[in-house]
């Protein structure tokens, strides 16, 4: 078989392509709602309102793995929401760590569908919210999760609870993602929990200045062992904890956040330790 | 000659009156709400705001809405024909992922009478229990200077809970004033 394009030129085009799509589609929310940039939280999406998100993360040591991710979502109706997101690699590392690039941005190289239902909510006072959200997702792996290695379809599960103010903010929860095997290759099972807490200065709760609001987001991972022709590899998987700084600015029906993920505790084969993790989201609500 | 004026004026004058009667039976339906104050729970975001406004902005017959993040508000002014109702505006705040709480309405319509409620029915027929404002005893605000069939227009609050399967939403009077 013969391609037009190599896979670099391939890699080119899809940079040009999404730039191009950016500058003419304003760019959406990244985790749909509030703005933690890795952790879980609770979206919301008015019945029938769309959403969409460009993301941009990387994750590695050194040599760092850079993809994008477009995102877009719509509300089915006001507690039920679907998502569906699409990734770009940019660059790749040949061991990437198991992990999603967000927990709610889909698993690094998976097309992936989801349904958020919110199924718990509690309207305390003006600008008050405390709710619970159950996540469900199907992925479906575009390229190879290792050196020739490439799994089935997988799926992630997550649960989150929240409180959302015009002041303060947090969440807890916590997320399962399993890819089938593929010639008896996957990647280990992924189980893990987060913790936001965000805080808007009160500068920025006027309606006058742009809605700016930030994260201490805390993320631990727990990588069950990778298995290769059906047998699990000795000494893969592991445990990560990250604590980073991110923040999401609102204007309107435009959104811009970033975060940095430090690793504070890592025991994972020496490939797959990380330095820091990266992201950047833009969005827009139509 | 003067009686040939005198006619000429009358049946002018009858003329116009028909015409400008005529007119008034063309004119589009009054309008039955007016105004709206509404707060709105769990709103704590820009966008949040800006969907809100939206979707009560496109209603056919909404002139401004404006939602304070703040005050978790709603300001509604609607044209001087429109066939909103105010349970239209509940759901689009339903709809939003939020909750509609208490409410100060100005709507116009006619007064009815059921045994001893008094209801303000509005042209497209939603129905407004009246009760008497807490300052009843003072005078304004209170049921017994209604008259069945009149067309007025009444401002009043709507209470922060209510079951949002009734046909009647509770009005308590704030002020009634002939529409006429």
């Amino acid at each position: 078989m013969t391609y037009c394009l190599s896979p670099v030129h391939l890699k080119s085009v899809c940079v040009a392509a999404g730039l191009l799509w950016l500058s003419f589609v304003p760019p959406a929310m990244g985790q749909g709602g509030h703005g933690p940039a890795f952790g879980l939280a609770t979206p919301t999406l008015p019945q029938g309102g769309w959403n969409y998100n460009s993301t941009l993360m990387s994750v590695g040591t050194g040599e760092r793995s850079l993809m994008t991710r477009q995102s877009l979502w719509y509300g089915l109706t006001e507690h039920l929401q679907l998502n569906a997101s699409v990734p770009v690699t940019l660059r790749s590392t040949p061991s990437p760590p198991t992990t999603r690039g967000g927990t709610m941005m889909g698993g690094l190289s998976s097309l992936e569908v989801s349904t958020y239902w919110r199924f718990h909510r509690q309207y305390l006072g003006v600008g008050k919210r405390f709710e619970s959200t159950l996540l469900v997702g199907g992925l479906y792996p575009t390229r190879d999760y290792g050196r020739e290695r490439r799994s089935g379809p997988g799926v992630h599960l997550a649960a989150v609870t929240g409180y959302a103010s015009r002041s303060v903010y947090a969440w807890a929860g916590g997320g399962y993602q399993h890819y089938t095997a593929r010639d008896g290759d996957r990647p280990g099972d992924l189980r893990y929990g987060s913790l936001v807490l965000g805080w808007r200065p009160a500068y920025f709760r006027r309606g006058s200045t742009p809605d700016w609001r930030l994260f201490v987001e805390a993320l631990g991972e727990s990588v069950g062992p990778e298995r290769r022709d059906g047998s699990a590899v000795t000494g893969s998987g592991g445990e990560k904890l990250f604590v980073g700084p991110t923040t999401l600015g609102l204007y309107g029906a435009w959104g811009l956040s970033a975060g940095v993920l430090i690793p504070m505790y890592q025991d994972v084969p020496r490939v797959q330790e990380e330095d820091l993790r990266l992201m950047f989201n833009f969005t827009y609500w139509f | 000659m003067y009686n040939a004026m005198r006619t000429f004026i009358a049946r002018t004058s009858a003329l116009l009156v028909l015409l400008l009667a005529g007119g008034g039976l063309f004119q589009p339906a009054q309008a039955q709400l007016q105004k709206i104050e509404q707060t709105i729970f769990g709103m704590d975001c820009a966008p949040c705001a800006h969907a809100m406004e939206q979707s009560i902005g496109s209603m056919k017959g909404v002139k401004t809405v404006s939602v304070t993040l703040n005050d978790g508000r709603a300001s509604i002014d609607l044209s001087n024909t429109n066939e909103v109702t105010y349970r239209d505006i509940r759901k689009a705040i339903s709809n939003g992922g939020f909750s509609a709480k208490k409410a100060t309405l100005e709507a116009q319509g006619t007064l009815r009478q059921k045994g001893d409620q008094w209801i303000l029915e509005t042209p497209a027929g939603e129905q407004f229990v009246l009760r008497p404002s807490k300052k009843a005893s003072s005078g304004e605000g209170g049921l017994q200077d209604l008259k069945p069939d009149r067309q007025v227009i009444v401002t009043g609050q709507i209470p922060a809970s209510l079951n949002t399967k009734d046909t009647l939403w509770p009005l308590r009077i704030q002020r009634v004033r002939s529409a006429t």
